[in-house]
């Protein structure tokens, strides 16, 4: 009796598919380029977030004395009640890791990825 | 045809149970315990706490009061703290300030003066990160060179105080005088992980959370922004990076950076513009990263000796070095 012989195309498929999602589980994660999201703080706390690719259009965020514009291409303190007005100064905050914080405020902006990182922390 | 349908059957349940072992494998890396994380603006900078475990309380407030509380006390900025006394020129009794500048002291000897702590007048005049950054007179840096000095720091015991006109600043160690102090909270009670950033000076204490049982700590690449140097592989340990991008302004296409040599007065000037040193003690990760910044890779590697410590060094163009027993990936 040829094995080989009996088992039906339905079979092959069925394990090939069950191989295949498995494989699936690790390999599309790792393809799609990287998610970035934004988060502010306030005293600790998060206040607002939200992914980049998910913002369609400008908009603007009141944390505590500080205004924050957000658009898919980052966040920047537009506006700040504080003295030295060093988190306007730094400008637009795109890249991953990119954070800035007003200190006076107590309100922090950090852009991070939306998925997990790949490590525990960064040493700068 | 019974046969070829029971090895049908072996091979559904084998693939079946290679999908759920697969999955299994994908999740045990990532998780050991639940985690929970705070991030607040201390000490003039970001900090992040990720604490695992089962049983977590709360931890992470406790840990910003820590932080605060340590703000209040060593920075200069921050009236009737400790520090903001003694640069008034009052005498005072604090074991914290006299235990850090003891260390800075040492630093200071094993440097010839180039790390010291009494560069706060040096530092006002730059300004660097600051508000109004500029390149100081010639005249103005000498004048600011004659109050350094970190002889003119008395210690005893618990007691300070200082010469006249002679301030100190401990922002170069303060981010891991904050770590070492977490450490000491989390080793009082059961958490079996965290992983600690203060303004990018790491700690990284107890259990990796992930299956590899090695924490991971990435270095910041000092050139493009954004990017990655490298990954650490470590056990536990405290992780310090000072480059000359971080704070610096640009003048006639020269870089002054915030890191000065007490020794000329200027912007440290070697052949690095990145230094991580990665050690058992937070206050010492610190002060050795900034010392080696300012020294140079060849004058550094008797010092990371001394302390037993490891490091990454990474020159002018580029080239990076590892010293000392860690696991750099790059």
């Amino acid at each position: 009796m040829n094995i080989k012989s009996e088992i039906k195309k339905g079979d092959i498929i069925l394990i090939v598919s069950i191989l295949l999602l498995s494989a699936a589980f690790f390999i599309v994660p790792a393809l799609g380029s990287e998610s970035l999201e934004v988060k502010i703080y306030h005293q600790g706390e998060v206040v607002h977030r939200a992914v980049l690719s998910d913002v369609a259009e400008e908009y603007t965020i009141q944390a505590a004395g500080c205004r924050i514009a957000i658009s898919s291409s980052g966040a920047v303190f537009e506006e700040s009640l504080c003295s030295d007005g060093l988190c306007v100064k730094a400008g637009m905050l795109t890249k991953k890791g990119d954070s800035m914080a007003c200190v006076p405020q107590k309100v922090a902006v950090v852009i991070d990825s939306a998925e997990e990182a790949g490590y525990d922390g960064i040493a700068y | 045809m019974r046969n070829s349908k029971k090895v049908v059957g072996i091979i559904l349940i084998f693939a079946c149970l290679s999908a759920i072992v697969l999955s299994a494998l994908y999740s045990r890396k990532h998780e050991k315990y639940p985690a929970e994380e705070k991030l607040f603006v201390a000490m003039d900078t970001i900090v992040t706490a990720k604490l695992y475990g089962e049983e977590l309380k709360d931890d992470l407030e406790k840990i910003q009061g820590i932080v605060n509380s340590l703000e209040m006390t060593v920075s200069r900025f921050r009236e009737d703290s400790a520090v903001a006394r003694l640069n008034a020129g009052e005498d005072i009794e604090n074991k914290t300030v006299a235990s850090a500048a003891k260390t800075c002291i040492e630093i200071s000897e094993a440097t010839d003066g180039r790390f010291d702590i009494t560069v706060a007048e040096l530092s006002d005049l730059w300004d660097i990160g600051g508000e109004e950054p500029r390149i100081p007179e010639k005249e103005e840096i000498a004048s600011a060179v004659q109050k350094t000095g970190y002889e003119n720091i008395v210690l005893e015991g618990d007691a300070l105080k200082l010469r006249e006109g002679v301030r100190v600043d401990f922002g170069a160690v303060g981010k891991g005088m904050a770590c070492d102090t977490i450490k000491t909270y989390l080793s009082m009670t059961d958490i079996p992980g965290a992983v600690v950033s203060v303004g990018g000076s790491i700690l990284a204490y107890g259990t990796s959370n992930a299956a590899q049982d090695k924490w991971q700590i990435a270095i910041a690449h000092p050139r493009n922004e954004g990017e990655l140097l490298g990954v650490l592989k470590l056990e536990e340990g405290f992780v310090s990076t000072s480059g000359d991008y971080e704070r610096y302004f640009e003048q006639d296409g020269k870089r002054y950076h915030h890191i000065l040599d007490a020794g000329t007065g200027y912007p440290a000037e070697s052949d690095l513009i990145s230094v991580t040193v990665i050690c058992d003690s937070g206050i010492l990760s610190d002060a050795l990263s900034t010392a080696c910044f300012i020294l140079g890779k060849q004058q550094s590697l008797p010092l990371i000796e001394k302390y037993g410590a490891s490091a990454v060094f990474v020159d002018k163009d580029m080239n990076i070095s590892v010293v000392g027993d860690v696991d750099f990936e790059y």
